[in-house]
């Protein structure tokens, strides 16, 4: 048969039905959705998403199994907590940031600029981050999903095809991408002008000119094609980074023997660690190659500071501000600041 | 099993002349349904359609309709073509070429393909029967290529719409349309004078002074390109902001030589609101109908018959443009595309070949449906606006399909006059 | 009840028209404050997909329906008996109608669920999005009246030339 999507576990995935086989040692085949908006042979697909369904796979020894929905084939990204808690999906690939209204922390956690010194440093603090509360009640559980994995990007840096940045004050005036409101927020905050630009109108944004500066990460600009156009770029600022990582359908997660409970935190824990390191690895092997032809200037240790102090001001700032509405921000803070000390 | 219900269900839908929005809207839900539940339906369903209308970007095909909807109304076309047949009218072949520059200069203009052949079978049909051609062979002309050529020359609204579909570049897509498209207006250009020598069709020299005076009428016509380039190719802003600017810039000018008044916008309007809905509808139809292709890894599975076949990439692109073919005899260009490319798209990228150079293979391809029956808008909006019947119109398409599939064959032979210029971006 | 159909159509595609018209100039005016004076307007990029583009082609459905946008007449349709045609249409438009409730009623929820839990734009102008979703679910509604109407009204009707 050409369609696979009606047995086993896959129908338990519907709301509240709850009919999955609870007894702990149950060795009956599980078969689970997994959706993504990446291709197959994309770098995080390699690095993270297919080694965690093979680890799973591994650790269950053949239990649990995949149907892997790669390419957007169930939708959108920004689709993805949707249809997973609705039960299309069982599990899915997530960018907190697109659905900031309903994960009010998992996203703007990572934005907090001047945090983290590399992807691994802020992914295995995110991951733990958000297995515990409030994090994961507030964003998560009251969503009807649960997190399997969380990773953090390559902290950002600030690309450009005019000019190098290198203290806060050069920020000033400068048309800078944004992508959301916390990073509109921020860029205001040192004077420049957050522009709004649609990730796939990135390339052409940049080789127009319509922005100056982009906060982001090599891996993701190369992958956009940007490593062409751009001319400058900092290493060391730390403008903030993203957040991603897999949800499952918190019915789902009910209805799994403990085994495979146990199996999936225990591959989500090591791909959040491995996936980050091979992207801190491509960071700078991209950064490497780039620095052959465009000004890549390592910020010296002064330099970090000034950036730090501002950031710190803005961080504390945007708490106190955000604490006014009941926002639990503060705390998130305090705990990821904690993890990441670690 | 359901899988192949279903699909004979889809065929007959289509078959029997089913608006293919619905067609869509029905299998797609009743695939869903059937394959994942009804739980999977509604959570799909209420994602679906917000997120077929919500994006940035979609906004180009809203905002290219009402460029080209502004211009028809203030009557730019006619003055193009007026000003092209006055210098070289007297030519042999002057006329029909008039014809084919024209078609050329408004398809730069118009993202359209039905505003571009209503246009021109209304001004240039008439012109090229008055000086000797054959009436089927000018609504011929007309009825296949002008809408063809405003389809590559960039704006186009069938690329973005694929652009939008396959997550390619829209950018790269719109720029790559130039070359085929100047090739096939070189081509047509031939074959007019060709048979223009053999029926020694003539028309009267203008004078200078009529020449002269009738540049004047358009200047409007070259602002509005240069707005659009300055738009599209400066910093300014983004090709999805140039068609709100050229959109803008159509609305001004028609304002500014009094062509347009407030009824006439409006009349845009609606009429824009009318052409985009139509294709956002097929759009949501077709992306629930993706989701019950997903589930029911009939793509997958299609790729992995296709290469059990061990068909090389040559044959299954012959196969796939002879589907193509197939599907333009009953179904518009959206529909079509929108039907086929979540299953096309990953078999003929998997085969190695191009997105955009498929794009444009695409989309040509499909403009040679709109000519022919029993769907076929282009035929019957020619036949309407010229005054020339069906059955002749489509007698004087047939040459012109021909010259449409050689561009398409060497388009396949030389996949760089595509791919040439985005590879300069 | 046809009639009154059809003024809330004329009306819709006219607050339709208008979201199309507040488009070209939001996008327009955001061009040009960015680049000459450096100062974007907020929030236009988020907008005009989250609300004008809902407005644009789900407030029109039922009118472009009425003008014969979705139909198509095939000479294959024109060879079938009348009965034939008559069967064809009739189970046409049963499962129209009941896609269009369908999706009528799973906007609503959705609608509900924006409402309830507030869910507002990504953008940094933070506005609900329910008012949005509502459209959808109004459009998707009006649709299904009208093509409930026209299960009552004779095929004819519906039929429809095409036209440029
Ligand atoms: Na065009
Ligand atoms: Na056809």
């Amino acid at each position: 048969a050409c369609s696979g999507g009606t047995d086993s576990t896959s129908g338990s995935s519907s709301e509240g039905s709850g009919e999955g086989d609870k007894s702990n040692d149950s060795k009956e085949k599980i078969v689970l959705k997994l959706a993504t908006h990446e291709a197959p042979e994309a770098f995080f697909s390699s690095t993270v998403t297919v080694p965690f369904m093979e680890r799973v796979e591994e650790l269950t020894e053949g239990q649990v199994e995949f149907e892997f929905y790669p390419s957007q084939q169930l939708g959108n990204v920004s689709d993805y907590l949707d249809l997973t808690s609705q039960g299309v999906t069982d599990i899915a690939f997530f960018i907190p940031s697109y659905t900031s209204d309903r994960m009010p922390y998992s996203g703007s956690i990572a934005s907090f600029p001047g945090l983290i010194s590399s992807s691994n440093h802020g992914s295995k603090a995110f991951h733990e981050l958000i297995q515990q509360d409030p994090i994961l009640e507030e964003d998560y559980l009251k969503n009807g999903v649960r997190p399997l994995v969380g990773y953090v990007t390559n902290p950002y840096d600030l690309f450009s095809t005019k000019g190098l940045v290198t203290a806060p004050e050069d920020l000033k005036g400068q048309q800078v991408r944004s992508s959301g409101a916390f990073m509109s927020a921020l860029i205001e905050h040192f004077g420049g002008t957050p522009v709004t630009i649609a990730t796939p109108e990135l390339y052409e944004g940049m080789e127009k000119g319509i922005v100056d500066q982009v906060a982001q990460y090599s891996t993701t600009l190369d992958s956009f094609g940007l490593g062409e156009l751009i001319e400058y770029g900092t290493q060391g600022v730390s403008f903030g980074a993203g957040s991603c990582g897999f949800i499952i359908n918190e019915n789902v997660w009910q209805s799994l023997p403990e085994n495979v409970q146990q199996a999936m935190l225990q591959a989500g824990k090591e791909v959040a660690d491995s996936g980050s390191k091979a992207d801190d690895e491509q960071n700078e092997k991209i950064l490497a190659e780039w620095s052959k032809n465009m000004e890549i200037k390592a910020l010296t240790d002064s330099e970090k500071n000034a950036w730090k102090e501002m950031f710190d001001e803005f961080n504390s700032s945007y708490v106190e501000e955000q604490k006014a509405s009941g926002s639990k921000i503060g705390e998130v803070l305090a705990q990821y600041e904690e993890l990441l000390a670690q | 099993m359901t899988v192949a219900i279903l699909t004979a269900l889809l065929l007959i839908f289509i078959f029997i002349g089913m608006p293919i929005a619905f067609v869509l809207l029905i299998i797609g839900t009743a695939g869903v349904w059937l394959v994942s539940g009804w739980d999977a339906l509604m959570g799909i369903m209420g994602t679906t359609a917000y997120r077929s209308v919500n994006g940035f970007s979609y906004t180009t095909i809203p905002m290219f309709i009402l460029m080209a909807n502004f211009i028809s109304k203030s009557r730019i076309a006619e003055d193009l073509f007026d000003c092209i047949l006055k210098w070289i009218g007297h030519k042999p072949g002057g006329v029909g070429v008039a014809t084919v520059f024209s078609s050329a200069a408004f398809g730069a203009l118009s993202g359209s393909s039905i505003a571009s052949t209503s246009i021109m079978s209304k001004v240039a049909v008439p012109q090229m029967i008055r000086s000797k051609y054959s009436e089927s062979f000018s609504a011929g002309l007309v009825a296949s290529s002008s809408g063809t050529l405003a389809a590559l020359i960039p704006p186009s609204v069938p690329l973005i719409v694929y652009a939008i579909q396959t997550e390619t570049s829209i950018g790269s897509l719109l720029i790559s349309g130039i070359i085929p498209g100047l090739l096939l207006a070189f081509l047509l250009c031939i074959v007019v004078v060709a048979v223009a020598i053999k029926n020694g069709s003539v028309v009267e020299r203008s004078s200078w002074n009529e020449r002269l005076a009738s540049i004047k009428h358009i200047w409007p016509v070259l602002l509005l390109i240069f707005i659009v380039i300055i738009a599209i190719y400066t910093g300014i802003g983004t090709s999805t902001e140039a068609a709100a600017f050229g959109a803008f810039g159509a609305l001004v000018i028609g304002f500014l030589i009094k062509r347009l008044n407030v009824k006439l916008m409006v009349e845009a309007l609606v009429e824009t609101v009318k052409q985009t809905c139509m294709i956002f509808v097929i759009l949501v139809g077709a992306t629930l109908f993706s989701y019950f292709i997903a589930f029911s890894r009939l793509g997958n599975s299609l790729i992995s018959y296709i290469e059990s076949t061990n068909l090389s990439p040559i044959g299954v692109l012959l196969l796939v443009i002879l589907m193509y073919l197939i599907l333009g005899l009953f179904l518009d260009l959206f529909g079509s595309m929108l039907l086929t490319l979540p299953l096309v798209f990953p078999l003929i990228t998997s085969m190695g070949y191009d997105p955009i150079w498929f794009g444009i293979v695409v989309v040509l391809v499909l403009e040679i449906g709109l000519v022919t029956p029993p769907v076929g808008i282009n035929l019957y909006i020619t036949s309407q606006q010229s005054g020339v019947s069906i059955k002749k119109v489509l007698q004087g398409s047939i040459p012109f399909i021909g010259v449409l599939l050689f561009v398409v064959f060497l388009l396949i032979l030389f996949p760089e006059l595509v791919l040439y210029l985005p590879s300069k971006m | 009840m046809l009639r009154l159909l059809n003024k809330l159509d004329q009306l819709f595609v006219y607050i339709a028209s208008f979201a199309l018209f507040i488009m070209m100039l939001l996008i327009f005016t955001n061009v040009i404050t960015r680049y000459f004076f450096d100062k974007p307007i907020a929030g236009v990029i988020e907008f005009t997909g989250e609300y004008l583009m809902v407005f644009v082609v789900f407030l029109a459905m039922s009118f472009t329906q009425k003008e014969g946008g979705h139909v198509k007449v095939t000479i294959l349709e024109r060879m079938l008996p009348d009965k034939g045609k008559f069967i064809l249409d009739l189970l046409v438009k049963i499962l129209s109608v009941s896609i269009f409730l369908v999706l009528t009623y799973t906007s609503f929820l959705l609608f509900t669920r924006h409402l309830n839990q507030d869910i507002r734009s990504i953008s940094s102008v933070a506005y609900p999005l329910a008012p949005a979703v509502f459209v959808i679910s109004l459009g998707s509604f009006v649709m299904s009246l009208r093509l409930i109407l026209s299960l009552f009204i004779s095929s004819k009707d519906t039929k429809e030339q095409v036209k440029g």
